[in-house]
């Protein structure tokens, strides 16, 4: 998996360089994302603006990371495509995650 | 009837190349960027599960789409040779997710798989599963007819 960086202020916004998050990257996407968090980047924003599509097995990477961040971290998506974004709804995980319109408003979010 | 059969080796690495090929097919038929995006959607969920739990992550079988179109329907055949679908999961392809597991009350509790069957439960119009002569097929069902109203050819 591919991912471009930068950090605001105290977060790390990571812009998932892949057009897909389906099942043969699920893993290793799920073990990128962890491995933000074990190396101390406890303020997670997950830039989806170049995601065109997300499957089951990617989102279940998501909540496997989520889960596995607990409370070392956090997480927040933002950008996501209506396509991605609709896929959010239909399984209700726009429930799960925080979900932000721009890295900005994400970044925000995490000062409050 | 337009039809169309295609065919991959049981590798998750080959999943896409047959997602994306179908969403081609798809617009080529006529339908909208949106119903041909939930058509390929469902597809790669229904070849992931076939790969993962009918042949066991194991690649060196088959596992076989064939798209089938007329007017107003589409189908998508998805079909395999491996272990039939247990039928706690064939229930949540025709019935829905259990209300249990579609209210994420919290996150830590919540599953990380099993949610593509419930894809499948949601954008497509019926579902059949038919498990016989060693061979597993999932017949997805959509129908297209609003797509070809709009389409002026």
């Amino acid at each position: 998996m591919r991912f471009e960086e930068r950090r605001i202020a105290d977060v790390l916004v990571a812009k998932v360089l892949e057009s897909r998050i389906s099942a043969d990257v699920a893993l290793p996407f799920k073990q990128a994302l962890i491995e933000y968090v074990n190396k101390g980047n406890r303020r997670l924003v997950l830039d989806l603006s170049e995601v065109t599509f997300i499957d089951s097995s990617g989102l279940g990477a998501l909540i496997g990371s989520l889960k596995a961040i607990g409370d070392d971290g956090e997480l927040a998506l933002c950008s996501a495509r209506e396509t991605v974004a609709s896929m959010f709804k239909l399984t209700r995980m726009n429930k799960v995650f925080r979900m932000f319109s721009n890295p900005d408003d994400a970044v925000a979010a995490f000062s409050h | 009837m337009k039809q169309l059969d295609l065919a991959i080796e049981s590798d998750l690495a080959n999943v896409t190349l047959l997602a994306v090929a179908v969403n081609r097919v798809c617009l080529e038929l006529g339908l909208d960027p949106s119903q041909a995006g939930e058509i390929e959607l469902c597809t790669a969920e229904a070849v992931t599960n076939a790969i993962r739990h009918a042949y066991h992550g194991k690649p060196g079988h088959v596992v076989a789409v064939r798209l089938s179109a007329n007017r107003d329907n589409l189908l998508i055949e998805v079909s395999d040779s491996g272990s039939p679908m247990p039928l706690e999961h064939q229930q949540t392809l025709f019935n829905g997710p259990k209300a249990s597991d579609a209210e994420p009350a919290n996150p830590q509790a919540l599953p990380e798989g099993g949610r593509g069957l419930h894809i499948i439960y949601e954008l497509m119009d019926n579902v059949s599963y038919v498990s016989e002569e060693m061979r597993n097929r999932l017949i997805m069902g959509k129908s297209v007819a609003a797509a070809h109203i709009a389409d002026p050819s």
